[in-house]
């Protein structure tokens, strides 16, 4: 109501003005210094420079009577334009302190820099969420504190379809490790960043193991072959998936396929034990389904790799077997099992199928008098035998030189994760299908505490922001 | 780009004649632009080839795009044509496609550490309004770096953005991705 009453205060005082001065061009222009302003348009600083539009005006505050009108306006007003018009305060030479150490600006046309915050006041929402699809995981999840509207954007249609946009980059590895079973370390091989998250939602009094992993989601089994969970370890999306039908506690195999393209359209389980059962989880209805008998021509028992995580290829999951060597797969689509009978490359331990580009390849630890070192094999299709197509530089080799390694290998496609163990150590090393390419991965020490962890087991994921349980 | 077989475009680039298209800013920029950098403009491309129009010589005038933000896109398009064919080129050569890919990267960065912020922003709608999908990709990510190794205070003063949240909510949600605050130091 005080602004009303200034505002009215105003217009009563331009009005007197108006009158005595006139506003009309053909006027002979007034010698008088004071001029003013036309109240209702917003004006660029640079129109007001000129003396031709005397319509628009610049209060001359060398004039004392006239502050009392400048600051009327000031406070009736409060536009940006009138900010502009502060007596020899012209922004023309300032630059913020932001832009400078932001590296060449390039001069806009106007003669006056734009204020700062202007600038992304008219960027259209739809491209807000494309900028915050590309910004890295971790890096989201602080950013979840920016506001409201940012924290929530996890539950956006738009901005998920502008995350499935942005092309996947490494998957990360969620592993368990022997001194925090309760709880896992997920490592992201792009930062080589370490990170320890409390998925609240997982029961912590049992141990449960990450068995296999789809379009984001970790479909973890508790230490007794029971119960199977799914969990997003980066949002906590979390279900317990219902009591299996077929009643079998002895040790299973785990396989995980995505129906679609992502998570929002479904994806599936399956199971199988030794003695040829098996069962299927389809997420869409939310139950078991047992789709038959293991056919008589896959020979049992089957002696199934349980240290080798499922490869999925299309919708197909490959087991590893022995007895005979080799691998059965499983066609989620049509149901159907098939057997390939493949003989295991000599020396051969703690071996484990990977997957890149749909090529079966074939992880394992090759030892021969004392000598040990890490291998990778491709499938050749048409003969069904492994054939090497690299090893782990020999200088890292020679450090388990005449020792007893025990490997485990986390993640199978595209890019892996390698635990190699012996005496007091836990190495650790990622492996680049596609580029060929052995790193080392830092240690993982939980913050705060300076002991390395041994890494128990583990499975790849790729990290997802939106993929739901 | 454009799925014109590589070979149209190589053979484009190089012609010493080639047909161009002329296009007009909101501000009174003329350009005359190479037929093959104009197609990549897909919103061109659609008003042409979609509606069936013949290619002939009338001057299109773009409203939505000044002439500094269309120099600079012909600039980009330009030379990611040219990136395009010597990658092409290069094809099954693992050491030559490192080379192109470190060309264009050097490249990439130099173009986009000369924008201000409000040039970026007035580029992406310029972009976006134009339809360039492998450009606008680019320019957004740029936003992405410029803000990702920043604090949330940095975040929220380079987009204007106010705080509404109360502390004990900060604090919670803050707690709640505990994980992704560790290591990570103010700014």
């Amino acid at each position: 109501m005080e602004g009303l009453a200034m505002l009215r205060q105003l217009i009563g005082q331009l009005q007197e003005l108006l009158e005595l001065y006139g506003s009309n061009p053909p006027h002979p222009h007034p010698p008088q210094p004071l001029h003013f302003l036309q109240p209702l348009h917003p004006l660029p600083l640079s129109e007001l420079h000129s003396q031709q539009h005397h319509r628009l005006c610049l209060l001359d505050v060398n004039d004392g009577s006239t502050d009392d009108y400048y600051s009327l306006i000031m406070t009736a007003r409060k536009s940006e334009s009138l900010k502009m018009l502060e007596p020899y305060k012209l922004p023309l030479a300032k630059k913020s302190r932001k832009d400078r150490t932001r590296g060449k600006s390039s001069m806009t046309t106007n003669t006056v820099e734009v204020m700062e915050e202007q600038i992304w006041k008219d960027f259209p929402e739809d491209l807000f969420e494309a900028v915050i699809a590309r910004i890295p995981v971790a890096t989201f999840f602080r950013f979840r504190s920016v506001c409201q509207k940012w924290n929530s954007l996890l539950n956006s249609q738009s901005f998920s379809q502008h995350c499935a946009q942005v092309p996947q980059g490494n998957p990360w590895f969620y592993t368990i490790t022997h001194e925090n079973v309760n709880s896992g370390s997920m490592y992201d091989p792009s930062l080589k960043k370490w990170h320890h998250p409390t998925i609240s939602s997982l029961p912590n009094k049992i141990i449960i193991l990450p068995v296999a992993s789809a379009g984001g989601l970790v479909c973890f089994l508790d230490i007794g072959h029971r119960n199977f969970y799914i969990c997003n370890p980066l949002t906590q999306s979390f279900k317990e998936l219902p009591a299996r039908s077929v009643k079998v506690w002895s040790r299973v195999a785990v396989g995980m396929t995505l129906n679609g393209n992502s998570t929002t359209g479904g994806y599936k389980i399956l199971w199988v034990g030794c003695n040829g059962e098996f069962e299927v989880y389809d997420s869409v209805k939310n139950s078991w389904i047992r789709p038959g008998n293991m056919p008589s021509y896959i020979k049992l028992p089957l002696s199934l790799n349980f240290r080798s995580q499922a490869v999925s290829i299309d919708g197909t999951l490959y087991f590893m077997r022995s007895d005979p060597e080799g691998i059965v797969s499983y066609d989620m689509v049509t149901g159907v099992w098939k057997q390939y009978i493949i003989p295991a490359p000599l020396h051969l331990t703690d071996h484990t199928l990977a997957e890149y580009g749909g090529q079966i390849m074939l992880v394992g630890l090759l030892t021969k008098n004392a000598a040990t070192c890490v291998c990778i094999w491709e499938l050749q299709k048409m003969t069904l035998l492994w054939k090497e197509v690299d090893r782990m530089p020999n200088i890292w080799c020679l450090e388990f030189y005449g020792k007893h390694v025990r490997m485990t290998c986390l993640g199978n496609k595209g890019l892996l994760m390698l635990s190699l163990r012996y005496r007091q150590m836990n190495r650790l090393v990622t492996y680049n299908v596609s580029s060929r390419e052995w790193l080392k991965v830092p240690g993982c020490a939980v913050p705060r505490g300076r002991k390395r962890q041994w890494i128990a087991c583990g499975t790849a994921f790729h990290p997802c922001l939106t993929a739901t349980a | 780009m454009a799925d014109d077989g590589v070979n149209t475009k190589v053979e484009a680039v190089s012609k010493a004649t080639t047909e161009t298209i002329e296009l007009r800013t909101e501000d009174g920029g003329v350009f005359d632009v190479d037929k093959p950098v104009a197609m990549e403009f897909l919103i061109l491309k659609s008003f042409y080839e979609d509606e069936g129009r013949v290619f002939d010589k009338t001057s299109i005038r773009l409203p939505n795009v000044k002439q500094l933000e269309l120099s600079k896109v012909i600039e980009y398009c330009t030379r990611a044509l040219e990136f395009g064919a010597k990658s092409a080129a290069a094809a099954g050569d693992k050491d030559a496609e490192r080379m192109v890919r470190q060309e264009r990267e050097g490249f990439e960065a130099e173009f986009v550490d000369e924008l201000s912020n409000e040039m970026l922003k007035e580029l992406i709608l310029a972009v976006n309004f134009l339809d360039i999908k492998e450009m606008l990709d680019f320019l957004i990510r740029s936003v992405a770096n410029r803000i990702r190794n920043r604090s949330v205070a940095y975040v929220r003063q380079f987009f204007d953005i106010e705080n509404d949240f109360t502390p004990q909510e900060e604090d919670q949600i803050h707690q709640e991705n505990a994980w992704a605050f560790e290591g990570v130091d103010a700014d």
